[in-house]
């Protein structure tokens, strides 16, 4: 009997190993073969162009000092922005909570380049807020930087948004985790609410705000479906990425492209290496000041900005500031929608309208529907494929020792820019390695696995480390339950919130992603895509409304998501 | 000198009254019990003391000052948490020396009071170690000091012996009210264990579902508790009912269920009245046959466990109660199934009117 | 049909050794308490009996057969969790139920046994709850009906007892002992708690630092303690060291700073060896100072029915005493007495007799 078992586990497992290795693994890392394949390339394009010499490393220095400004300043305001915010929804108790909650979340599922494209029009154009205060232009121009740095705002509002989630979640689940009793402590002993917050939570959240903002700093470094709307002539490097490649310069994308992978490699494994050994074991700063003068100084200023109505302006500030960056695009697409529903407002012409593009000679509809279709069928494929991918993994990751490498290599796909990842993918099914794949909805789909996978294993992980699931599985063994037992009563059912959560998020992200799917789609463009090449042909009201129609689709997706993950809770 | 006065405190949370109407004056020097089974609103009441929660309605006095509003920063009081709470990324003497460096009080004035306070009670030699390098008992007494080195004299205590062993708990228990009384601190100490609360406390608040049931000395709420429920909560009573068939003076004679009579002291009674006889298992007694005394009844042994200092004796009486006997070692043992009788001094019976919602719903611990 | 031995049994975990060389045996029905203090390698011998841990050395045989190749759901055992391991997405009922239904009873016959045992446990009425919706007393509750009615016909309960308050603990108790009784059942039970383990033991057993230190019923073990540490754990014994001034044949007396003891309880000790001597606080008689023994009460602790006192002797030694006397007051001088049968004493421990009562205690 126990042979039986053991043959099955081992079976399982290994066919999982073997299966996510080709389509998870090989993929992701096949892009440090880029060097080998494009040397030539590389060589002649970037360091000894007969012409222009080496204009294109001039360039990719360029691209890349730019993406390191914009995504360093976009941290720094995650920072600031985040941690309030985390700490509302993580002590706070409010009713609206769950909708705030929602509310931080949904940049992580939106369609990123209907999300630009409506900050685009939100800040930029007569149509967006420039409107509800009488001006005849944007409120912004796309070219207004922010002061010392030459940083278009717009941009860097558009990342703020995208990337606040990292932070928030991640500082939220730690604090979550720590018991309020050391902040009572804290208090009985006579420390006001800013002395505790530096004294007692700072060591504790530390590791948390870090890997909240390596990811956002990762994730902001790798951003392209909304940069390319919104960023104009500016080139951030994963956005030069695409646009390379549909130029044909081929070694050039695959010299940045790897650059570009590799300072994600760079950030991310110290950081998980330094999280994994704190884990467990207590993270002891040095207090420096302990005592001091300094210190005493510190503490009399805390105090005085401990009052209440300090903390309330704060976090009012921060909560609006989250409104007025995702709610208010929002608003301002779906109203455009209908201001441009049947002529163009301002020129009054047919043309311009909604129905015209949709249903007039340019007959968009048709082509958003396939698109739909596409995105559609490609999203579910590759989100049930990883469902039965990522089960398994958990096991893997948690009872094997390469897990904990597995675990780390997991987290490439999610933070490598998507355009590296999707010429990565490329390369390796396509014809210039395995020749099995040309540019198709096949292609997408492979794409989408490799980064859904670590989407689902991170949320299950999650659950599976919360929960102590391993007690429960002893409990049932010792009550009597064979494996097949165990893992139908006991480990799926209570699996089962991380599973479906991270089915959900690696739906839409999948619905969402345009990067990647930009360089793997051949003739099948999903509707992301579609809204990127409907702003470039300059089609705006269709783009308004495919933004719209996708902005809304991922909002009521992750509604619903809410109120079944919500209604289990209570 | 810290007095705490308690006027008319309420709380809410949702659906739960924590706390409905409590009123009560700690004094100066006091070490006060507040007993009461788990989710009664004990620690409920602790917080609002110290400024954790706030009251919905009722006011907190310190000192005569009302610090309902005050933050617990101001309150200048030392709380003891039931799972330590020690600051698991500082070692011991950084643990202790926070309240005085937030505090920015005069370093060396409170460190010297700190450092001595931990030779007092025999643990300066943990100073250096983290709390996850100590054992239960010596980390709350670390959290204790922790508590007093801002110079609080007012103690609160939330179930501070809970997470420790039972055996320690025994010795820890005697340390801390010795400390408190040569401190001369004030202590208010949560706790769900009677044995505990009995052996600490000068007085004892009885709580039951956030009302005050009572509030007394060890020994009254052992020897005269106020109600049934109290002398069963104290420590376990048996239960028997009877009528007051006469009354004589001061005395009554009541006649038992099983048609005995029993002549008692009470006053307040009058013919015809339903009781109840609460005895505690200690005060029985076994008779042997040739001795004869008045009150006595019959039995089987039901079942039989030596528990250290005393066997404990279920008696199956002929009329099917079981009555409960504590008997101490050292006389001769009975055994399972022996036939024995047993009888009380009637001044050790603790009589009460028969309560009106039953006896069951009287000593519910919820309400 | 459910008798264990465990034989040489070992276990490290990298350096901290949890079990050394454990023997036990326990017959067909019998209850058998483990006590010891947190750390004692408790829980480690539980989960090695249930196959959830595999010792490094040693074997396990339940009813005579050696089951170290078994796989946990094959042992006969059921495993009562120290922090109980309530199914979450489960009722309270289904968890109960669980134990049966994975051992294939029929659906609606399992749940019936189910609620007969939520009955034990005063829950019946909280059968269709979540755990999470219970307090941490009544989890527990619900745990130990889910382990007790699983059919297996040991049982081993890991602290099953620890979190309910103090009265309902008290009258729990008994009845737990009087069903694993009633079904028959043979059980391992782990505490720290001496009256726990005095209400519901045939046998205990003392474990330390991951050894036996000594197995007997609970009457031994009180009255019988074979060292400092099995009496300083189970009773509330005065523990003072002495010295042996003079050996006869059927007595020892002893100097504890010139208070002399005579003790006629048997043992061999020699002239002018350090020993520790131990008298129970209910075994001192207090009566009028006489010029013997004569000592003053510094603190009078309500104890119950009794008083307990704590005295202080001239030469500072202090003893608690246990008695029923009345108005003895603080700062009175009495005279204490004990007759020699109730005086006990011990080797003294290596470490010293403060070290071995921190251990107990676990402050110095
Ligand atoms: N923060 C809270 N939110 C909701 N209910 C609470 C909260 N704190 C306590 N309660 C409820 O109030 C009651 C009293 O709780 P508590 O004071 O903790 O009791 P005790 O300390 O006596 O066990 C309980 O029913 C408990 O569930
Ligand atoms: N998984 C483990 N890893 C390392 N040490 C452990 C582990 N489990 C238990 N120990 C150690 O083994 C000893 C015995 O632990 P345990 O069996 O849990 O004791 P008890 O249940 O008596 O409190 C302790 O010192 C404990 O720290
Ligand atoms: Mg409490
Ligand atoms: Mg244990």
């Amino acid at each position: 009997m126990q042979n039986i078992w053991k043959i099955l586990r081992i079976t399982i497992l290994a066919s999982t190993f073997l299966t996510f290795t080709i389509l998870v693994l090989f993929p992701t890392i096949f892009l440090a073969s880029f060097p080998l394949i494009y040397i030539d390339d590389i060589r002649y394009e970037v360091f000894e162009n007969p012409l222009i010499g080496s204009e294109n490393l001039r360039l990719i220095i360029e691209v890349l000092t730019f993406s390191f400004k914009l995504s360093a300043s976009t941290v720094l305001v995650d920072i600031l922005l985040g941690i309030p915010l985390a700490f509302i929804l993580a002590r706070g108790n409010f009713p609206g909570k769950l909708l705030l909650e929602t509310l931080v979340t949904l940049p992580l599922v939106m369609p990123t380049s209907g999300f630009g494209f409506a900050s685009l029009l939100t800040w930029t154009t007569v149509s967006g807020v420039g409107k509800w205060f009488g001006l005849s232009r944007g409120i912004l121009s796309i070219t207004s930087n922010l002061p010392f740095i030459d940083v278009p705002i717009i941009i860097f509002i558009v990342h703020v948004s995208l990337t606040l989630p990292y932070i928030v979640r991640t500082v939220q689940a730690k604090l979550v985790e720590v018991d309020i009793v050391y902040e009572d402590a804290s208090r009985t002993l006579g420390a006001t609410s800013l002395t505790t917050f530096r004294k007692i939570l700072m060591p504790e959240l530390l590791p948390a705000i870090f890997s909240g903002s390596v990811l956002a700093f990762a994730r902001s470094l790798g951003e392209t479906g909304a940069t390319i709307i919104v960023a104009g002539v500016r080139l951030t490097a994963a956005v030069a990425v695409v646009k390379w490649e549909f130029e044909f310069k081929l070694g050039a994308a695959a010299f940045l492209g790897l650059i570009l992978v590799l300072i994600t490699w760079l950030i991310i494994l110290p950081a998980e290496l330094f999280l994994t050994s704190a884990k467990g074991g207590i993270v002891k700063p040095p207090s420096l000041i302990s005592g001091t003068i300094v210190e005493r100084a510190l503490i009399k200023l805390e105090a005085k900005f401990s009052k209440r109505i300090f903390k309330n302006i704060l976090h009012g500030v921060c909560v609006a500031l989250l409104l007025v960056l995702v709610i208010v695009p929002i608003v301002v697409v779906v109203e455009s929608v209908f201001s441009y529903m049947f002529k163009d407002p301002y020129t009054g012409k047919t043309e311009g309208s909604v129905i015209y593009q949709l249903f007039g000679p340019a007959n968009y509809l048709p082509i958003m529907l396939r698109s739909t279709a596409v995105s559609f069928a490609s999203a579910f494929t590759s989100t049930y494929i990883s469902v039965f991918l990522s089960i398994p993994l958990v096991y893997i990751i948690d009872r094997y020792r390469v897990g904990r490498i597995l675990r780390a290599l997991l987290k490439v796909p999610l933070v490598i820019p998507s355009s590296a990842l999707g010429l990565s993918v490329l390369l390796f099914w396509g014809p210039k390695f395995l020749g099995l794949l040309t540019p198709s909805i096949w292609l997408i789909i492979l794409t989408q696995i490799v980064f859904s996978v670590p989407v689902i294993v991170e949320t299950t992980m999650a659950v599976y480390e919360g929960s102590n699931i391993k007690l429960y599985e002893d409990a049932a063994k010792t009550l009597g339950a064979n494996p097949y037992h165990v893992v139908e009563k006991i480990s799926l059912p209570i699996l089962k919130e991380g599973i479906i959560t991270g089915a959900i998020l690696s739906f839409t992200h999948s619905l969402g992603e345009t990067g990647a799917a930009m360089i793997v789609m051949g003739a099948d463009i999903p509707i992301s895509v579609l809204v990127v090449n409907m702003v470039e042909s300059l089609a705006i009201p269709a783009a308004l409304f495919t933004s719209a129609y996708l902005i809304i689709i991922s909002t009521i997706m992750i509604v619903v998501f809410r109120i079944v993950s919500g209604r289990r809770r209570i | 000198m810290p007095e705490v006065k308690l006027v008319d405190v309420t709380k809410r949370f949702g659906d739960v009254h924590a706390l409905r109407g409590v009123s009560l004056t700690v004094k100066d020097g006091e070490y006060v019990c507040i007993l009461g089974p788990s989710g009664c609103g004990k620690s409920t009441l602790l917080r609002i003391i110290a400024g954790l929660l706030q009251p919905d309605s009722g006011s907190i006095y310190i000192d005569g000052r009302d610090v309902t509003y005050k933050p617990p920063e101001e309150r200048q009081v030392g709380f003891v948490f039931q799972n330590i709470a020690l600051f698991p990324h500082m070692d011991s003497w950084s643990n202790v020396t926070y309240g005085p460096v937030v505090k920015c009080m005069d370093r060396d004035t409170a460190y010297k009071a700190v450092r001595e306070l931990m030779v007092i009670l025999n643990i300066a030699k943990y100073s250096g170690l983290y709390p996850y390098e100590l054992s239960g008992g010596i980390a709350q007494m670390i959290a204790i000091v922790r508590a007093l080195a801002t110079g609080a004299k007012l103690l609160l205590l939330d179930e501070p012996l809970g997470a420790l062993d039972p055996r320690v708990r025994v010795n820890l228990k005697y340390e801390l009210r010795r400390m408190v009384k040569d401190l001369n601190l004030t202590a208010i100490h949560v706790t769900h264990n009677q044995e505990e609360a009995l052996t600490v406390a000068d007085r004892i608040v009885v709580m039951r579902s956030g009302i005050v049931e009572g509030f007394d000395t060890p020994e009254n709420l052992y020897w005269r508790p106020k109600n049934l429920f109290i002398a069963d909560f104290i420590g376990k009573v048996n239960i028997m009912r009877g009528v007051i068939s006469r009354v004589i003076g001061e005395k009554v004679l009541i006649s038992l269920t099983n048609g005995q009579l029993v002549e008692l002291h009470a006053e307040g009674f009058s013919e015809g009245d339903s009781v109840v006889l609460a005895i505690r298992p200690e005060n029985f007694e076994f008779s042997s046959d040739d001795v004869m005394q008045d009150i006595s009844l019959t039995g089987v042994v039901a079942r039989v466990r030596f528990m250290g200092e005393y066997y404990r004796y279920d008696v199956r009486t002929e009329a099917g109660e079981t009555i409960i006997v504590n008997y101490p070692v050292g006389g001769d043992v009975k055994k399972l199934g022996e036939k024995v009788r047993i009888w009380f001094n009637p001044e050790t019976v603790l009589i009460y009117p028969y309560p009106e919602k039953g006896i069951e719903k009287e000593l519910m611990v919820e309400i | 049909m459910g008798s264990l031995r465990l034989s040489n049994v070992s276990k490290r975990f990298g350096k901290v050794v949890a079990l050394k060389n454990m023997s036990l045996e326990i017959s067909d029905g019998e209850y058998v308490v483990v006590l010891g203090p947190t750390g004692a390698g408790k829980t480690t011998l539980l989960k090695i009996i249930a196959g959830l841990l595999k010792q490094d050395t040693g074997e396990i045989y339940i009813d005579g057969v050696k089951v170290d190749d078994y796989p946990p759901e094959e042992r006969n055992v059921s495993l009562f969790f120290q922090n109980f391991a309530l199914f979450p997405h489960m009722t309270i009922l289904e968890n109960v139920a669980f134990g049966l239904k994975v051992r294939g009873y029929d659906s609606r016959e399992a749940e019936n046994r189910a609620l007969e045992a939520l009955r034990l446990m005063h829950l019946d009425n909280r059968a269709y709850s979540y755990p999470r919706e219970l307090s941490g007393g009544m989890q527990q509750r619900v745990a130990l009906a889910r382990t007790i009615i699983t059919g297996a016909s040991i049982l081993l309960l890991d602290e099953p007892l620890s979190q309910l308050d103090a009265k309902i603990k008290s009258e729990l108790q008994y009845e737990l002992r009087d069903f694993v009784k009633n079904l028959g059942l043979t059980a391992l039970h782990v505490t720290n708690d001496v009256e726990e383990a005095l209400a519901l033991a045939d046998r205990i057993a003392i474990i330390n630092r991951g050894e036996v230190v000594q197995v007997g019923t609970p009457f031994e073990m009180v009255e019988e303690p074979k060292d400092v540490f099995v009496a300083g754990f189970m009773t509330d014994m005065n523990l003072m060291e002495g010295i042996v001034e003079e050996v006869s044949t059927n007595s020892v007396i002893v100097d504890i700073g010139n208070i002399k003891l005579r003790s006629s309880r048997k043992g061999s000790f020699r002239r002018g060896e350090m020993v520790i001597v131990g008298v129970k606080s209910k075994d001192f008689k207090v009566q009028k100072a006489d010029g013997e023994l004569v000592c003053r009460i510094e603190d009078s602790i309500f104890s119950f029915k009794y008083r307990k006192l704590i005295v202080c002797f001239d030469n500072g030694l202090r003893v608690q005493v246990k008695t029923d006397k009345s108005g003895l007051e603080k700062g009175a001088y009495v005279s204490l007495r004990v007759d020699p049968n109730d005086v006990y004493l011990f080797p003294c421990p290596k470490g010293g007799l403060r070290a071995a009562i921190a251990e107990i205690t676990g402050v110095s």
